[in-house]
């Protein structure tokens, strides 16, 4: 075999070995960096959701838990005292984004 | 679910008025995805409610409705509120099987009912079951029909019907009106609207809201429903009662067949349903049925009151 011929294929086949490594560093790297980005990105998301500062939803201090008032409505006793219409939503603390609104108990009757 | 521990939790923005010949309620709660607040959006359906109150009374000569009911041809120009009671009308009767019939104002008014009862007090219902025909029986279909003689030309924006055939919602209008203000309700975490007692709520947040039936001896209540959203409506004979010139206890509660005051065992019926306007129709079929057929028009769930003051509470089936 002509040696020329044999020393340049071993350098040739030694360039394609270390062309094969490179690119699998390369490409470990990018896995491992993709993979770490994503994961760090979870859990940046994750946690946010589960201390319930969901920026979806506005606020941080809004929560999506609704609550069912146990106190008593006084719906008759307003009916009672309540002569003419009036709009009491300006007197009454109107909720805003950061709070959580309590579905008001109703009382449905024969009309 | 969270109850008493929430700090935050603040009640609904809310409005309460004279509507429809009794107190009208609208809630709300959080801002809505356009921002709209809480406040603006009771106030906005305080004017809504109180427009379909001026179109749909009708002890008012001068509303959309009585003007129809006066008007002598046979097919009448009409709005789009009017022209949807129209067709609410029918559909009351075909979901009823012809016990809810709103032509019959003629019959009404001959039992006593040709004026508003607003502040006037009801009779004191166990009298007047005392009083009533010894005889409970349920109320049946009148051969009649009027209500399938209405047609509704929605392109032409009319309403035809015999002249004299005269149409008269009553609390079919409260809850169609109730579910027709909640549509503008329904970006908003929390809703609700009482409509003279007919019910429609919901919201975003699909929170639960507990609603409470009255009695209709005690005013107490005898009943609780806990529910994220629907319609709730309860309709009886105890509310809209009055004695007759002759002595005799009537109500609003027109049996179709007889023309006359219905006595079928049943005081009062809540009725569950998707809608407030359905469960208007079903509440007062249910009372209207007596006590064998009740159960069939509350597949929704419901609650019955018998004259005896007993009560029947049906789940959803």
């Amino acid at each position: 075999m002509n040696p020329d011929l044999e020393t340049r294929r071993r350098l040739a086949a030694a360039r394609l070995a270390s062309a094969r490594e490179r690119v699998r560093v390369i490409r470990r790297r990018v896995a491992i960096g993709t993979a770490s980005v994503f994961t760090a990105a979870w859990v940046g998301v994750f946690g946010q959701l589960i201390s319930g500062q969901d920026p979806a939803l506005g606020d941080g201090t809004k929560s999506t838990t609704a609550r069912v008032s146990t106190t008593a409505h006084s719906t008759s006793a307003a009916r009672a005292t309540a002569s003419a219409a009036s709009t009491t939503a300006s007197r009454t603390s109107a909720p805003t984004a950061q709070q959580t609104v309590a579905a008001t108990p109703l009382t449905t009757r024969s009309s | 679910m969270t109850t008493e521990s929430h700090p935050r939790a603040e009640p609904e923005a809310h409005t309460e008025f004279d509507c429809f010949g009794d107190r009208v309620a609208v809630y709300a709660g959080d801002l809505d995805w356009r921002g709209e607040s809480p406040s603006d959006a009771v106030e906005r359906s305080r004017q809504s409610l109180l427009a379909m109150h001026a179109t749909l009374s009708r002890f008012e000569p001068e509303s959309e409705l009585s003007r129809l009911n006066a008007d002598p041809r046979e097919t009448v120009p009409a709005g789009t509120l009017l022209l949807t009671v129209a067709a609410a009308v029918a559909e009351a009767a075909e979901l009823s099987h012809g016990l809810v019939d709103a032509t019959r104002l003629d019959d009404l008014e001959r039992a006593g009912y040709a004026f508003t009862r607003r502040g006037r007090e009801p009779i004191p219902l166990r009298a007047a079951l005392r009083a009533a025909p010894l005889e409970r029986r349920p109320a049946q279909p009148s051969a009649r029909e009027g209500w399938r003689q209405i047609s509704i030309d929605v392109r032409e924006g009319t309403i035809s019907r015999p002249p004299g055939l005269r149409i008269d919602p009553g609390g079919l209008a409260k809850g169609l009106a109730a579910d027709l203000v909640v549509a503008g309700l329904e970006a908003h975490d929390t809703y609700a609207t009482d409509a003279a007692g007919d019910l429609r709520f919901g919201g975003r947040l699909g929170a639960l809201r507990e609603i409470s039936v009255a009695d209709p001896f005690t005013a107490e209540a005898i009943g609780r429903f806990r529910l994220r959203s629907g319609g709730v409506a309860t309709s009886g004979i105890g509310r809209r009662s009055w004695w007759t010139p002759a002595g005799s206890p009537a109500h609003h509660l027109i049996d179709p067949s007889s023309g006359a005051p219905a006595f079928t065992g049943i005081v009062q019926v809540t009725a569950l349903a998707p809608t407030a306007f359905e469960a208007e129709v079903r509440a007062k079929a249910a009372v209207l049925a007596g006590s064998a057929g009740a159960g069939d028009f509350l597949p929704h769930g419901g609650l019955i009151v018998f004259d005896d003051g007993s009560h029947q509470r049906l789940e959803p089936s």
